[in-house]
């Protein structure tokens, strides 16, 4: 069994690879790449699926799709899911030791890379079966086998396109992972569209724009009075206003303002005397893991409830559980939203007005938000190995000590930083985030924080860059 | 079908071009501002001898006025944001004319204010369907339909229910089906432009972005790190090495790739004029290696320059000339790394030499004192002879003013540039000291990261101060003034260089470097200007390093060396309470949407693992019991054990 992953060998040459560069990648030529890769997934996210019949139903991944990067109706319908489940699979399978690699050797390298994309091969054909069987697009019998194949094909197809961009990426190619890549251009893509969409909805009271930016000059132009008209821009309910606009810029500001804030510990190596080291604990310590935990489990249970409506809408504990309904019809886009029980209480209020209307709703949210943020935050730290027990121990094994701290041990000084920045930094993204669904910012706050905390690393990496070369010089 | 709208289009194009604009005027506006009134000190023009008053001149004409804009870049913004600005306001009129797009609007149609008072709408609205009245207006379809709107408008004003209607929905009948276009030209989907659409897109796409791309690659990938071409630093590899002479350099900065287009000599004329430059600067210059035309050109107007023969100069070549100047300050220090990379300390030192000389317009066998303003050879010589003699510019300036020498034929007011040119020139204290930083000691052992911190005083700054420009009125731009500090071994090894740029009075540069093994060791400290010459300084630093062994062990703090045994969080939570735990395991799989299996699969393994880890723990306790060592943390995991119990 442990060896299992050797039955693949045989088909290792027919797996498609991105081989790896032979030397390292200028700067200018890898952010070359990343924004080719970022035009695909682009095309790809803007192209309907053929032979789909437009969906009528209510949008029942509509939560999922800010964390997946996803496009309904079109190639990106997967959006990164396969990404994300494949590796998790993976995770889960060498953790488990159902596969048993020695990351070290090379051929045992070279297999579980191998294994992997297998594997999200799979997923992905899995994937987009299971969404053409469960009637997303239609049902079968109406849109036939044909069209039925031609979609699973499409998906299919899209889905290894994506996992090629990423293993591309980050075979050093690229900047970053793709996932956090197609994440930030899905939701920067969404803001600009909000801004400039050149789209027009005549609804009887005369041409309004969908774009904020394009309305607030159409009206300042074609008002009369030129105060109302700013007004309107400001403050129109049915499509994307200026309030919003700004709002989502100010929760921008905010965010980068706050993911520089750090404590600079310093370490010294005791093996290279000198040589000593910041070693910054950021307040945002989990970086966007507490938002995209919360939302996945939000999300869960927005599902799990939703199909428990449909099944029974009048039994009372599901009711309990959430009411459901679809959105007022004049709206431009329809999907379901939870109108009761728990999943209202849990879900962000859609505008400033609703708030004024339930402001139970509004706290109640409020502290859901905080509190499950700042309970991930901490968690994660134990998942992904950041814990101040992980830290101590791999500092204690690569002899690195806190500089001026010579008797006290280093996990009691970790510990006094890495909890509380892992807690309070889940609640200020939480914060964050409340903070931008009540100001109705576009993209929604989870969007939009992720969106921020990834580019701020791709910053990070690109000043790391400079540093190092900066370095190189000195050291020679 | 999505409609296209034509009128829409215009709005669209309005905002787009508003967007472009607003920024684009701005910054026009600005251009023109610095071009226009930027003052002498932001543009270096400053005149403190009036040996600079020349320097100041020229870069005032250069560098100020309308004249300075005439670069292709803000030529061509400049007639965009002018063409821009003309279809806004073509557009802006049309729309004007258009009126409003399909809106209805009762204040509007009964020609009142908007919020008019009820008495003031009844009144509009009788006198209006007075006016268009069917009966008064017979055969005219327009009075008719105005007559249906006028009533519309008065019904939506005063009707509760329509007024509810037109408010909500924008008309007085209720909720109206949702028409939905997009604001782009009607022609782009005529069926007749199909094919000329489509074209256009299809070279855009595919021949014209790529291309756009693929040049602006090209382009940047030509230039290395410090905006320097790759060309440039491939010749610099092939002719510098350890044994390169200062009196060479010139010849290696003239061969740079920058000024391989330029210096391109086309005519015979041009040929000639080198010769006879050539002729001139020959007693100065070594004989050449190179004879391709470039480089000779290049090497013969630098020659030019550092003789101080310039006046031969016609104007195109005066130009070259000036060019290769502007780019010399980088490309000498591309040339400075490429010596890094060699490791050649030497080769390192002739080339921030070379630089002096570039800067101070000045050779090799020159005396120091030709930097002083209106000093030459002759007063250089009296200078020397003199009593109290001063062969170089240092002893020069530690002579009081009264008694300097070879001022004799100055007038008062060359003089007096003389003696503020001595306080210009830089007066630098060096102080070096070798230490490692650490909390605990200050030896240096074998494999320690040991740090030569150089402070650099400049004594002829004032306290709070920053120092100036650099006093060369030969070097036709104005410098910074920087040092170069050089650590290198006593076989010529570079260990570091690096050029301190800080205008600060007081600068500390830290050179961090390995100890070597045990030993003592000597190093050279250099510390040269980038553009004096005779300000060089040098010095020795010694380094004693001990054997690593003699360092104390390193200590594991014994809360540390615990670590292993202390539970994860997760272990803790799911002997308290296992529902949590399952819950959570949720929560952290949940990333996609499915997968109900593996979250199960995931449980049972974190459990597995558990026990193995709990057993674990027993076992070492168990040991640690029977070897009854360290009671201390044993009491700790007992506590743990209780509690997690």
């Amino acid at each position: 069994m442990s060896k299992a992953i050797h039955l693949l060998r045989p088909i290792i040459p027919i797996i498609p690879e991105v081989e790896k560069p032979t030397s390292s990648i200028p700067f200018r030529e890898r952010v070359l790449w990343t924004t080719c890769a970022l035009l695909i997934y682009m095309v790809c996210s803007n192209l309907p699926l053929y032979g789909a019949q437009r969906a009528r139903s209510s949008d029942p991944f509509y939560w999922m799709r800010v964390v997946l990067a996803s496009n309904r109706g079109t190639l990106m319908e997967l959006g990164v899911s396969p990404l994300v489940t494949t590796g998790m699979v993976m995770q889960l399978l060498a953790g488990a030791r159902v596969i048993d690699v020695n990351l070290d050797a090379r051929e045992d390298r070279v297999l579980f890379m191998a294994a992997q994309k297998v594997v999200g091969l799979l997923v992905t054909l899995t994937m987009a079966g299971a969404y053409v069987l469960s009637g997303t697009y239609g049902d079968i019998s109406s849109i036939g086998l044909g069209n039925a194949i031609l979609i699973v094909a499409q998906l299919t197809t899209a889905g290894w396109v994506l996992l090629m961009l990423d293993e591309m990426l980050q075979r050093g190619y690229g900047l970053g992972s793709g996932i956090s890549l197609f994440i930030a251009s899905h939701v920067s893509e969404t803001i600009v569209w909000k801004a400039f969409s050149p789209v027009t909805i005549n609804t009887g009271r005369g041409t309004e724009f969908e774009g904020a930016f394009l309305a607030f000059f159409h009206l300042l132009f074609v008002r009369r009075n030129k105060l109302q008209a700013i007004g309107e821009a400001l403050l129109r309910q049915n499509l994307p206003n200026l309030t919003s606009l700004m709002a989502t810029f100010l929760i921008f500001m905010a965010c980068i303002y706050m993911v520089g804030w750090r404590v600079n510990l310093t370490v010294k190596l005791q093996k290279a005397r000198g040589l000593e080291r910041p070693y910054p604990i950021k307040l945002f310590y989990t970086s966007n893991m507490p938002i995209i935990l919360q939302t996945a489990f939000v999300s869960n249970i927005f599902f799990v409830s939703q199909m428990l409506y449909k099944q029974s809408p009048s039994s009372p504990f599901i009711k309990l559980f959430g009411e459901w309904a679809v959105t007022s019809p004049d709206s431009a886009a329809q999907y379901s939203v939870p109108v009761g029980g728990l999943a209202y209480y849990i879900s962000p209020p859609a505008t400033f007005s609703v708030l004024l209307h339930d402001p139970f709703h509004a706290l109640f949210y409020l502290l859901f938000t905080l509190t499950a943020c700042a309970v991930f935050g901490r968690m994660w730290t134990e998942v992904s190995g950041t814990s101040v027990r992980d830290v101590a121990r791999q500092m204690r094994d690569n002899q690195v000590v806190m500089k001026g701290h010579r008797d006290t041990a280093t996990a009691k000084i970790l510990s006094r930083y890495i909890p509380i920045a892992a807690a309070l930094g889940g609640i200020c993204i939480g914060l964050l985030t409340v903070l931008a669904d009540y100001s109705g910012a576009i993209g929604s706050g989870t969007g939009i924080l992720l969106t921020v905390t990834i580019i701020y690393d791709f910053y990070e990496a690109y000043a790391r860059e400079f540093t190092n070369v900066a370095n190189g010089m000195t050291q020679m | 079908m999505l409609q296209y709208d034509d009128s829409a289009f215009y709005f669209v194009a309005l905002s787009f071009i508003t967007l472009y604009i607003v920024p684009s005027w701005y910054s026009i506006i600005s251009k023109v501002n610095v071009a226009l009134f930027s003052t002498d000190e932001d543009i270096g023009a400053i005149s403190r001898t009036s040996a600079e008053k020349q320097k100041a001149v020229e870069l005032k004409k250069s560098s100020k006025g309308l004249k300075t804009l005439n670069s292709t870049g803000f030529i061509v913004n400049f007639v965009l944001t002018l063409l821009c600005s003309a279809i806004f306001l073509w557009l802006y009129f049309s729309v004007q004319s258009n009126g409003e797009v399909n809106s209805f609007d009762p204040f509007n149609i009964l020609q009142i204010d908007t919020g008019a008072e009820l008495k003031e709408i009844k009144k509009a609205y009788k006198k209006m369907s007075l006016k268009f009245h069917p009966d008064k207006n017979p055969n005219n379809p327009q009075a008719e339909a105005t007559f249906m709107m006028v009533a519309k408008a008065y019904e939506a004003l005063t009707n509760p229910v329509a007024k509810e209607n037109w408010e909500k929905y924008g008309n007085p009948d209720g909720k109206q089906s949702l028409a939905v276009s997009i604001g782009l030209p009607e022609f782009l989907l005529n069926v007749d432009n199909r094919n000329l659409v489509l074209l256009t897109y299809l070279v855009v796409m595919v021949v014209v972005v790529p291309c756009a791309v693929w040049s602006y690659y090209s382009n940047s990938s030509k230039f290395g790190e410090k905006d320097v071409m790759y060309d440039s630093y491939a010749w610099y590899h092939h002719n510098l090495n350890e044994h390169t002479l200062t009196k060479s350099l010139p010849e290696v900065l003239a061969g740079s790739a920058e000024f391989r287009e330029r210096n391109l000599t086309k005519s015979q004329a041009d040929k000639d004029e080198i010769g006879r430059i050539l002729a001139r600067v020959k007693s100065h210059m070594q004989k050449p290696s190179y004879n391709h035309p470039v480089v000779l050109k290049g090497n013969v107007l630098l020659h030019a320059h550092l003789a101080r023969e310039t006046d031969v100069l016609s104007q195109s070549t005066g130009e070259d000339l000036r060019y290769m100047l502007r780019y010399s300050s980088s490309l000498i220090d591309a040339m400075i790394s490429v010596c890094k990379h060699q490791e050649s300390l030497k080769a390192a030192l002739n080339c921030i030499k070379f630089g002096q000389y570039v800067a101070q317009g000045m050779w090799i066998k020159d005396s120091e004192l030709l930097q002083l303003p209106h000093f030459t050879e002759k007063e250089a010589g009296h200078a020397a002879k003199g009593k109290p003699s001063a062969k170089t510019i240092k002893e020069y300036m530690a002579i009081p003013n009264e008694s300097k020498k070879g001022l004799k034929e100055f007038t008062d007011e060359q003089k007096e540039d003389i003696f503020k040119c001595c306080d210009i020139l830089p007066n630098l204290a060096v102080e070096s000291k070798v230490y490692v930083d650490d909390d605990e000691d200050d030896n240096v052992y074998e494999g320690d990261l040991c740090t030569v911190a150089v402070t650099l005083t400049r004594k002829n700054v004032a306290e709070g101060e920053k120092a100036g420009l650099v006093h060369a009125p030969r070097f036709p731009f104005p410098r910074r003034e920087a040092w170069w500090v050089a650590l290198g071994t006593k076989e010529g090894k570079i260990i570091s260089i690096d050029k301190v740029t800080s205008a600060e009075r007081v600068v500390v540069h830290k050179i961090k470097f390995l100890a070597p093994r045990a030993g003592h060791y000597e190093f050279d400290l250099y510390v040269l200007s980038n553009a004096y010459v005779g300000f060089d300084h040098e010095e020795s630093v010694e380094l004693t390093t001990q054997d690593a062994s003699a360092l104390p062990e390193y200590k594991v703090h014994p809360d540390d060396a615990e670590l292993d045994d202390e539970p994860t969080l997760f272990e803790e939570m799911m002997n308290a309470n296992i529902e949590a735990d399952s819950d959570s395991d949720e929560e952290d799989d949940s990333d996609e949407d499915d997968d109900d299996e593996s979250e199960e699969d995931g449980i049972r393994e974190l459990t597995e693992e558990d026990l193995k880890k709990r057993e674990l723990q027993k076992a070492r306790k168990k040991a640690a019991a029977a070897a009854g060592d360290d009671s201390d943390s044993d009491d700790d995991s007992d506590v743990e054990e209780v509690h997690a119990d």
